[in-house]
């Protein structure tokens, strides 16, 4: 077992808000971050989750894309947590890490560069730095003072649990005294075109986990996690365990039986050193694809009995692609700070005495299946 | 570091055409991008040649395996967004699954029957160093061993279509013949001067643009070594090497 990690901040933003107290009075009031009225909707006629701050941007897409945004996206949000701990006065900067998972940034470069008349090989001579993921940690990097250890994740729509995971496992001994860990993903023509190729996007508001379930909703967002060695106050939660498992049995459909998500539980249930009952509420992927939705239902119901303890929220804030795995884990330790009050508004099971203790499931194309488990109260 | 990390072994492929591309597997192969197919025959050749270890690598769970690209799946890429600014919708659903950065290591799990955690990460022309950096902190995490891929894909005609390097990492020697690498210390930095390397062997973005990999070059003859990479950014990365040798 991995010493539990402290989170002492998490912030976010997305379709339903720039906090997970916003997210959540959302959420109970029933009012999705979704809807057709975005900047791509002349080209796609289907309901994404669009940051409300790029849609104050501009009208289309096309304005929107002349600068990039993950970059004006996270850049808040490091500054949010400063100011909720103090960060950069209580560190030196070689004592903070940071690391992000990302699929989409650079995406908009290219599109923004190509032309009829390119041909790869002009697409190839014409990368740079700038089109490369990693070139958002150096941006981050020069507006903020953090030079411990920084990587940028890429694993598909697990690419900010697999951050925040990372993040834990090598805390204690990288020597760094706080990590930035998280995700974002801002929405682009390449990937909606790119889902909407493969026929998972529901052209209606998104309903996982019922039988209208018709596919995904594509959204945008980031989260961002601050996790401390040795926490001045009370944390908010703690990262006790991260389980994972590579499926191996398609690049984009999980096994119908569930296993890869049962095992990447398990694996994060051994990790804590607890048991399925300790496990208060669970946060899961659900994308409202028939093959992701069924598959882990069976694997929820495998580990945790018939209890209705699990639930997605993918249906007000939609799918942040590769930065779900850090804004549902934010709000999964937003929930475990009342479980109980949560369970009721929301008709989940509850028992007395329950373990303020969630899991937060993320997948993604690759058979990458990751669990992060919170713990409210710690060891 | 307060532990020795090695390099136990290692094996660099590179293809100058599409054509000379080994098929991987009769039903996925024509499927994979170059840098897939490139990756995965680089690991099979490495698999073929210490059948043993990587037997009880694969059967520990706790083992890592790390993929890390400077630019990731060029072609995919580029034949989505050429769809696109070409108007041609929908684009290929093949070319968007396999654009993702983490392709090669789906197809390595299900090819090999795999299960262990894989992680993908990208960080341009660093990503060789980084993908040292990060498996170091693991391995002095407790992770017993991590195999490690490094591999881009290149467009131009006149260059290689794919080039790939696989290597273990673990904490120990291995009982294998040859020469394995204690590496000394790694180190990043921001922007600003990089420490003086043992020797010469520096690697600056401004005069090549290959993402600088470990195994292609013949810098490994001398009984120590470090090099320096810098990026066009500022940032760079030093590691530092020494051969050893194992025996009972």
């Amino acid at each position: 077992m991995v010493k539990p990690s402290a989170i002492t901040a998490v912030a976010v933003t997305c379709s339903l808000g720039d906090s997970v107290t916003a997210m959540q009075a959302r959420i109970l009031a029933n009012q999705p971050g979704l809807g057709y009225a975005h900047r791509f909707a002349e080209r796609m006629q289907a309901p994404l989750g669009e940051l409300p701050a790029l849609r104050q941007k501009s009208e289309s897409f096309k304005e929107a894309a002349r600068e990039d945004q993950h970059f004006a996206v996270v850049a808040p949000l490091i500054d949010e947590l400063d100011r909720k701990t103090g960060l950069f006065a209580r560190y030196q900067p070689h004592e903070i890490g940071l690391m992000l998972g990302t699929s989409t940034y650079g995406i908009e470069t290219f599109l923004q560069r190509v032309k009829p008349s390119t041909s790869a090989t002009d697409f190839y001579r014409d990368l740079e730095p700038s089109s490369q993921p990693s070139r958002l940690l150096g941006g981050l990097g020069e507006r903020f003072p953090i030079r411990g250890f920084n990587i940028t994740f890429s694993n598909s729509c697990a690419s900010a649990a697999v951050a925040i995971g990372e993040a834990h496992r090598l805390m204690p001994a990288s020597g760094l005294k706080a990590i930035v860990a998280g995700g974002v993903d801002i929405l682009n023509l390449a990937t909606i075109s790119g889902f909407d190729a493969l026929q998972v996007l529901d052209h209606g508001l998104c309903q996982p986990f019922t039988q209208q379930a018709n596919g995904i909703n594509l959204a945008e967002g980031a989260g961002l996690f601050l996790l401390e060695a040795n926490p001045a106050a009370k944390p908010l939660a703690w990262i006790k365990g991260y389980g994972t498992w590579s499926e191996a049995h398609h690049l984009t459909s999980p096994d119908p039986t569930g296993k890869g998500m049962i095992r990447a539980m398990a694996g994060a249930l051994t990790d804590a050193g607890l048991e399925a009952s300790d496990i208060g509420y669970i946060n899961a992927h659900g994308t409202g694809t028939s093959a992701n939705d069924a598959a882990e239902q069976l694997a929820c119901r495998h580990l945790f009995g018939a209890e209705i303890r699990y639930e997605t929220t993918k249906t007000w804030h939609g799918h942040t692609l590769a930065a779900a795995g850090a804004i549902e884990g934010a709000l999964t330790v937003q929930i475990l700070q009342d479980l109980k009050s949560w369970a009721a508004a929301r008709g989940l099971s509850w028992r007395p005495g329950q373990r303020p203790c969630g899991i937060s499931n993320s997948f993604g194309f690759g058979g990458t299946f990751v669990s992060l488990l919170f713990d409210k109260e710690g060891s | 570091m307060t532990k020795p990390i090695f390099l136990n072994c290692y094996q660099n492929v590179a293809f100058y055409d599409e054509a000379s591309l080994p098929k991987i597997d009769h039903n996925l192969g024509r499927r994979m991008t170059p840098l897939q197919r490139g990756t995965l025959f680089a690991g099979r050749c490495l698999f073929a040649k210490h059948q043993t270890i990587f037997e009880e690598f694969f059967a520990d769970h706790r083992n890592v395996i790390l993929f890390a690209t400077a630019f990731g799946e060029v072609s995919a890429n580029f034949s989505v967004i050429k769809d696109i600014c070409e108007n041609r919708l929908p684009v290929s659903p093949k070319d968007f699954q396999h654009s993702v950065y983490n392709a090669a290591l789906g197809y390595l799990a299900i090819v090999e029957k795999v299960n262990l955690h894989m992680i993908a990460i990208t960080s341009g022309y660093l990503s060789v160093d980084r993908a040292l950096q990060l498996s170091a902190l693991r391995l002095l995490s407790g992770t017993p061993k991590i195999l490690v891929f490094c591999a881009d894909e290149h467009l131009s005609e006149a260059a290689t279509v794919v080039r790939a390097e696989v290597f273990l990492l673990s904490d120990r020697l291995l009982p294998l013949p040859g020469r394995q690498f204690h590496i000394d210390g790694i180190t990043t930095g921001f922007p600003g001067q990089p420490p003086n390397p043992l020797e010469q062997q520096v690697f600056e973005q401004r005069h090549t643009t290959a993402n600088p990999y470990c195994f292609l070059e013949p810098q490994f003859e001398s009984e120590t070594h470090s090099r320096v990479t810098v990026a066009s950014t500022g940032e760079w990365a030093m590691s530092s090497w020494t051969g050893v040798t194992w025996s009972p």
